[in-house]
């Protein structure tokens, strides 16, 4: 994957006099004798990392650590004191104003916590308001724009005031807007953060579907945990200004790197962040369709298991047989499985949360299999690694 | 030295008279507001006091009020009375046995058209070459309508006439026609006479022609070089007949309420010898000019320079009170702590006056410029609203109202237009209306920038705060004066004074509603790529609309209040006939005027709120 924005060595500065902050910075003074002496308040302290191509870089937080500096610092909302924003290789924070007026117009679209939607116009000039800027004509940005209004769900609002909208709906507009530009780079503000919790979950989910189809590049701030390891391909944690740690939400998870991140994941609903991937086994006993009901039965003895499960020969499943089917098969000299196949085995994507499994771990007597998209087996999750799965992951 | 100058003060009573003052009723000076009446009341003041231990205080008002006051008994005592020219509220007072005339004060003053000297003799230290050199008589006038053009009407001079209803009024009036003036002259009714002496000092600074009614003593006369223009000698026949001839000298009379024999006979004696002249008026004016405008150090000079004089109007005994006062009360108050040292002395007014002087002497084409403009607008805007006929614009009016808020809105405003039209008051409304749309109008070009520049930058907005306090909270009539200093009397610096008031509220309310979008939503705007020029028009502009409009329409009622303080200096419209009104203490045609003023405020008023309202529902 290659790296769509790169950030290196950014400080943002606050006051009247941000260079002589930046000097005592690098002569290492702390951000507290810089406050006390200089008056200057240090919002972000030599921030690096990097955003790769499609995914989701989820920056998380306390309030006042410097995540709302920071996202602002990618579209120049705010001025970087020093260092650099790269993106696609350019050095944004060079830029000239029509060059960035041309960036922000064609690379970048934000997503605001209170939605900044211009409450004296429709949803549609909202929606259009992009398009407006860059000049496309009214039929075209209207069509792009109810393309999007349709996309996030609100068709036939269109006409509607912003301020008539319930709040999901008005992050929906927020994000139609942001859609309608057609950036290669989302840049989300806590987007869910003022919503209330269901809402928030269906928008979160709602969102992932969404770039499951458009692959956009997506740097969004939460201050929630929960919605950090949903949603986060990749997690940076904040705090006063720095980032203390990157990576997977596994990696922080299992292994924080100091005592301020293991206080901020102590808190989390590990259901929310372990997927089924995480706890699935290889599955060490299958039995091919084609194979008759004899080798079913010694496969079970084996293993010293009552089931297996039947897949075809490009592994795909095909259903579940049991040991008392079988044998009852034997007895009746039937060899085929096809007729005592039996369905009512749950399945699962690698991908899902067991938070989502826990329901069907609890009716299913069999184990869950874990299939890819083509049906074929990945693996198998027994009940019992459903609930070790909230202790700890890789269990095995 | 000093000490000895700042001892002196009526208002300080000697402890031995104080016993006797609180047994004595309290005695009551009109104050007409011009300097030789101070200067009269407080020498009788300390006469009063020191010599006869009664307790004094004053009352200011103009003079047809000061008369209105001693008539009610409000007022115990005038000391200056310009018989002539307030006849209609002293004669009946004096008929009805409210006001007993003591003495004559003085008789032997000037009334009459005076022009500065410069117009005639020119001034060659100020370079200016004569503009008249053969104006000598009122009746040489017409050959200089030029040099005293009318800036309202230039194909006319223009005569500065006397404040309304002052009796010289009439007189000027029956002069225009007598001598034939009207032909080249406009007679311009200044609004008051404090008006007419900021005409002359704006146009004596300057250096420019000026020619009008004025009288003497007076400091003007003390203070400029003016030339009073000749006329026929005084003579009963010819005045009879049209004012054909110079002013006789005005009964200047010392008058009191009639309540004043019983309360305080032994004042009434001193008070029937009250006597004066204009010489030593004039050098008392020409005295206080000198110093300041030192009022207790003029008096304090006239007990000492006129003893002679003072002491023949009351008893030996009590002119040695006085004197004996006047004497201890040097060494009595010299260190008195709670009065606060008079010399420490601190005058911001001057600097003001010296930039307005200024201003005047290097941007004159400016101003003339900025006049012409407004002047042109004004008019404009009045030749529209004059052109629509009466039942037409009745009509509009309540279309606008039926359209804004509803018909029986509609209908009150249009039945408020025809009572204002109903009482007479038709042209004055348009006038005040044109005036009161042209100051919002400008208000609105100069507020609206203002107001977001204040938004955009701290420091504007620290910077321009308390000149929105100041220009807010400065008592309206002080925006008169340097109106009247850039461009004389009439309907421009109306409006200029008017927009200067006005145009706070809608800076305030621009910066107020720009500062109010939220940072977000600005935020957003710029994330998209708007250049600075669009997040304020698309953005900013509409989201601060109703803020803005709550603005417009107190900028409309600031405009409206100011149009009737304006008049003072003026300027045409309804206002003019509330400050006729107030000259003359005439109860029906102050209602009238003044419910005009009402009922038209109401309808701009209810007109803009309703506008400012739409703005909201987005």
């Amino acid at each position: 994957m290659t790296e769509k924005i790169i950030v290196k060595n950014l400080v943002k500065s606050f006051g009247l006099r941000p260079k002589l902050a930046l000097e005592k910075l690098k002569t290492g003074w702390t951000k507290k004798e810089i406050l006390e002496k200089t008056g200057q308040t240090i919002g972000l302290n030599n921030v690096s990392f990097s955003v790769d191509e499609g995914e989701i870089f989820v920056i998380i937080g306390l309030s006042g650590s410097g995540k709302s500096t920071l996202i602002r610092c990618l579209n120049l909302l705010n001025k970087p004191t020093s260092g650099e924003v790269i993106v696609d290789g350019e050095n944004i924070v060079n830029y000239d104003k029509n060059q960035l007026r041309e960036f922000r117009q064609e690379k970048m679209a934000m997503v605001f916590q209170q939605f900044g939607l211009f409450t004296h116009m429709t949803v549609l000039e909202n929606v259009e308001y992009g398009l407006e800027i860059k000049k496309v004509d009214k039929d075209k940005r209207q069509k792009i724009a109810m393309k999007a209004i349709e996309e996030v769900g609100l068709k036939g609002w269109e006409e509607k005031m912003p301020n008539e909208l319930s709040g999901g709906m008005q992050q929906r507009v927020g994000l139609a807007r942001a859609l309608a530009n057609d950036p290669d780079i989302l840049l989300m503000d806590e987007p869910f953060s003022a919503l209330d919790p269901l809402i928030r979950r269906d928008m979160q989910l709602e969102l992932l579907e969404l770039q499951s189809k458009l692959k956009k590049t997506i740097v969004f701030i939460t201050h929630d945990i929960n919605e950090a390891f949903k949603l986060g391909d990749r997690v940076a944690v904040m705090r006063d200004g720095s980032i203390v740690q990157i990576g997977t939400p596994e990696e922080i998870l299992n292994n924080p790197s100091d005592e301020y991140i293991e206080d901020f994941v102590k808190d989390i609903d590990r259901t929310k962040v372990v997927r089924a991937k995480d706890i699935m086994k290889r599955p060490n006993a299958v039995v091919s369709l084609n194979a008759g009901v004899r080798v079913a039965i010694k496969e079970m003895q084996l293993n010293d298991i009552s089931s297996v499960f039947v897949v075809d020969k490009d592994r795909k499943i095909q259903g579940i047989v049991t040991i008392d089917d079988c044998i009852k098969s034997a007895k009746n000299n039937k060899s085929s499985l096809k007729e005592i196949l039996k369905q009512d085995y749950y399945t699962t994507k690698e991908d899902v949360y067991i938070e989502d499994l826990i329901d069907k771990g609890a009716k299913t007597k069999y184990p869950i299999v874990v299939v890819n998209n083509e049906g074929r087996m990945l693996g198998i999750i027994v009940r019992t690694s459903i609930l070790t799965g909230l202790l700890t992951t890789n269990g095995d | 030295m000093l000490i000895l100058q700042s001892n002196f003060n009526i208002y300080s009573y000697a402890d031995k008279s104080s016993l006797a003052a609180s047994e004595k009723p309290k005695l009551v000076f009109g104050d007409a507001g011009w300097d030789s009446i101070r200067i009269h009341n407080k020498i009788a003041a300390i006469i009063i006091e020191n010599g006869y231990g009664y307790k004094t205080d004053e009352i200011t008002g103009s003079s047809p009020i000061v008369i209105k006051g001693l008539r009610q008994g409000d007022i115990d005592i005038s000391m200056e009375s310009w018989t002539d020219n307030i006849a209609d509220v002293y004669e009946p007072g004096i008929e009805k046995g409210e006001i007993v005339e003591l003495s004559t004060n003085y008789d032997d003053n000037a009334q009459g058209l005076y022009v500065p000297t410069y117009v005639i003799k020119g001034d060659s230290e100020r370079g200016i070459e004569p503009m008249a050199p053969d104006l000598k008589s009122i009746k040489d006038l017409p050959k200089y309508k030029d040099v005293f053009k009318d800036p309202d009407n230039p194909s006319k001079g223009r005569i500065y006439g006397a404040p309304p209803n002052w009796f010289s009024d009439e007189v000027l009036r029956g002069k225009m026609d007598t001598y034939n003036l009207k032909e080249d002259y406009e007679y311009f009714n200044p609004g008051s006479d404090t008006s007419l002496n900021t005409s002359i000092v704006s146009a004596y600074e300057k250096g420019e022609p000026w020619v009008g009614y004025y009288w003497d003593p007076t400091w003007i006369i003390g203070k400029y070089d003016m030339t009073l223009l000749e006329d026929e000698p005084y003579d009963e026949a010819k005045w009879e007949n049209g004012y054909a001839c110079e002013f006789p000298g005005v009964n200047v009379t010392v008058a009191v309420n009639k309540d004043m024999l019983e309360k305080a006979p032994d004042v009434v004696e001193f008070l029937k010898k009250y006597e004066t002249n204009t010489q030593i008026n004039s050098e008392l004016l020409a005295y206080m000019q000198d110093n300041d405008g030192d009022l207790d150090k003029t008096v304090q000079w006239f007990f000492v320079e006129y003893e002679d004089l003072w002491t023949q109007w009351v008893p030996e005994e009590i002119a040695n009170e006085v004197k004996k006062s006047i004497d201890s009360e040097g060494g009595k108050f010299g260190f008195s702590l709670s009065k606060f040292p008079e010399n420490i002395n601190i005058k911001f007014g001057i600097y003001v006056e010296k930039l307005v002087s200024w201003l005047t002497k290097h941007f004159q084409g400016f101003f003339d410029g900025l006049a012409a403009i407004i002047n042109w607008i004004v008019s404009g805007i009045r030749g529209i609203l004059a052109a629509i006929p009466w039942f037409i614009f009745i009509l509009l009016i309540f279309l606008l109202g039926w359209k804004m808020i509803n018909w029986k809105s509609g209908f009150i405003y249009a039945l408020m237009m025809f009572l204002i039209g109903g009482l007479g008051l038709w042209n004055e409304m348009i006038f005040t209306l044109s005036i009161v749309i042209t100051g919002v109008l400008i208000s609105i070009i100069i507020g609206i920038p203002i107001g977001i520049h204040m938004s955009y930058n701290d420091k504007v907005e620290a910077f321009m705060k308390p000149i929105l306090d100041g220009a807010q909270t400065m008592p309206s009539f002080v925006h008169l004066i340097p109106a009247m200093i850039f461009f004389g009397l009439g309907t421009v610096p109306a409006v200029f004074a008017t927009i200067i008031y006005s145009t706070a509220p809608c800076i305030r309310f621009t910066n107020l509603g720009i500062r109010e979008v939220p940072k977000e939503m600005t935020e957003a705007a710029y994330s998209y790529g708007s250049s600075s020029w669009q997040v304020l028009t698309k953005i900013e502009l509409p989201q601060a609309m109703p803020t803005i409009m709550a603005g417009i329409n107190q900028t409309t009622m600031a405009a409206m209040s100011m149009v009737v303080i304006s008049s003072m200096i003026g300027s045409k419209g309804l206002g003019e006939n509330v400050l006729i009104a107030i000259n003359r203490t005439d109860i029906a045609m102050g209602f009238d005027s003044g419910i005009s003023i009402v009922f038209l405020a109401i309808i701009i008023d209810r007109i803009t709120q309703k506008i400012s309202d739409k703005n909201k529902d987005i």
